[in-house]
């Protein structure tokens, strides 16, 4: 359509009386003619008032509190601290129920790699190096107390310790 | 025929304005925090504002632009350079509240339910500013997918070929549920005491 709108073609299609395929042509014809869809607005009763209609304000801190959610990694701390998780366990296990070297051994590589794996997933989910730093260390001593009060309740059941 | 990605690419790069939108998204996507914080800045408004409309209420409104806009920033390799920004931005942010909508289990989205160039006068400003309360609040009575297309074409001005894109749906049933949600809004308006208009 390279002409202008008619006005009895323009009132039919503002009140929807038009069929679907003349509304499409009407539509893409208002798309691209201001003046045709400044008329057509001017039809439809509601027009001065929705322009009337205040917009909303969002609230100051929303742009502050979108960048700083946007730089905070996107991953939740998932597969990484389930399997940390999980690898501690299972390190916790050996720590007590096995009783060599090789073990040990084994289980010290376990720990490493299950704590970094924990850092790496809290980091993630917390965004704050020092924050992630001192939640490890504070899990740190909470393990060591709780290891030093198990291996002294071993020790008091052990049958070979004197009186 | 859409042009080369390259070329495309290449225009960008020349776009480098300081008010220029092309060249800011192709330089946030790059990861330059100066032209991150822009996009934000610049499509905040707009975004809260639809959120708002669609929502009902500012908080989910502010947690549904919240996530819009993040969607945005961690998605740039993703937009389409040969389509309009902000149709991709407004799609993302309908998204996002018809989600919002799922998770709060309201009513489900689809479900149907020349310009005078004259000043007005005090009066005729203070009764228009009283028909547009009433006309927001029928708004705010359609049903979302009544109430979004005519928000997005009275309120945020984009076309009816933008609509489509970013309702996802041909233009022809763009139309029909426009001239729809018309007729509906104006017998809303009418049953919350706005006068013939």
């Amino acid at each position: 359509m390279s002409q202008h709108v008619p006005a009895d073609l323009l009132h039919a299609f503002v009140e929807g009386e038009l069929t679907d395929d003349q509304a499409v042509t009407v539509a893409v014809h208002l798309d691209g003619c201001p003046s045709c869809a400044a008329r057509a607005a001017s039809l439809e009763p509601l027009t001065p008032f929705f322009a009337a209609v205040s917009d909303p304000e969002p609230p100051p801190d929303l742009v502050p509190a979108i960048l700083a959610r946007a730089q905070r990694p996107d991953w939740l701390p998932g597969w990484e601290v389930i399997v940390g998780s999980a690898l501690l366990a299972t390190a916790a296990l050996l720590a007590f129920a096995v009783d060599s070297p090789l073990a040990l051994a084994t289980d010290a590589v376990v720990v490493v790699n299950a704590t970094g794996a924990l850092m790496r997933g809290v980091a993630g989910a917390v965004g704050s190096f020092h924050t992630t730093m001192s939640l490890v260390a504070g899990l740190a001593l909470a393990g060591a107390v709780l290891t030093l009060h198990l291996s002294g309740e071993n020790t008091a059941l052990d049958p070979r310790r004197t009186p | 025929m859409n042009p080369e990605p390259e070329t495309t690419l290449l225009a960008l790069r020349l776009h480098d304005g300081t008010d220029d939108e092309p060249g800011r998204i192709l330089s946030a996507r790059e990861g330059d925090p100066a032209a991150r914080a822009w996009i934000v800045e610049r499509w905040t408004p707009p975004v809260w504002r639809f959120c708002r409309r669609m929502l009902m209420n500012d908080e989910d409104a502010g947690d549904a632009a919240q996530e819009t806009l993040v969607k945005v920033l961690r998605n740039l390799d993703r937009y389409d350079v040969n389509r309009s920004f902000s149709t991709w931005v407004f799609g993302i942010a309908r998204n996002t509240c018809i989600d919002e909508h799922r998770r709060r289990k309201r009513r489900a989205w689809d479900e149907p339910g020349d310009v005078i160039d004259m000043a007005p006068s005090p009066l005729q400003d203070v009764a228009r500013l009283q028909r547009a309360e009433i006309l927001d609040h029928a708004l705010g009575q359609l049903p979302p997918m009544y109430r979004e297309i005519l928000v997005l074409y009275h309120f945020e001005h984009r076309k009816y070929t933008e609509i489509a894109e970013i309702l996802e749906l041909p233009l022809g049933t763009v139309m029909n549920r426009i001239f729809r949600a018309r007729k509906k809004l104006r017998v809303l308006y009418e049953e919350h005491g706005g006068d013939q208009p």
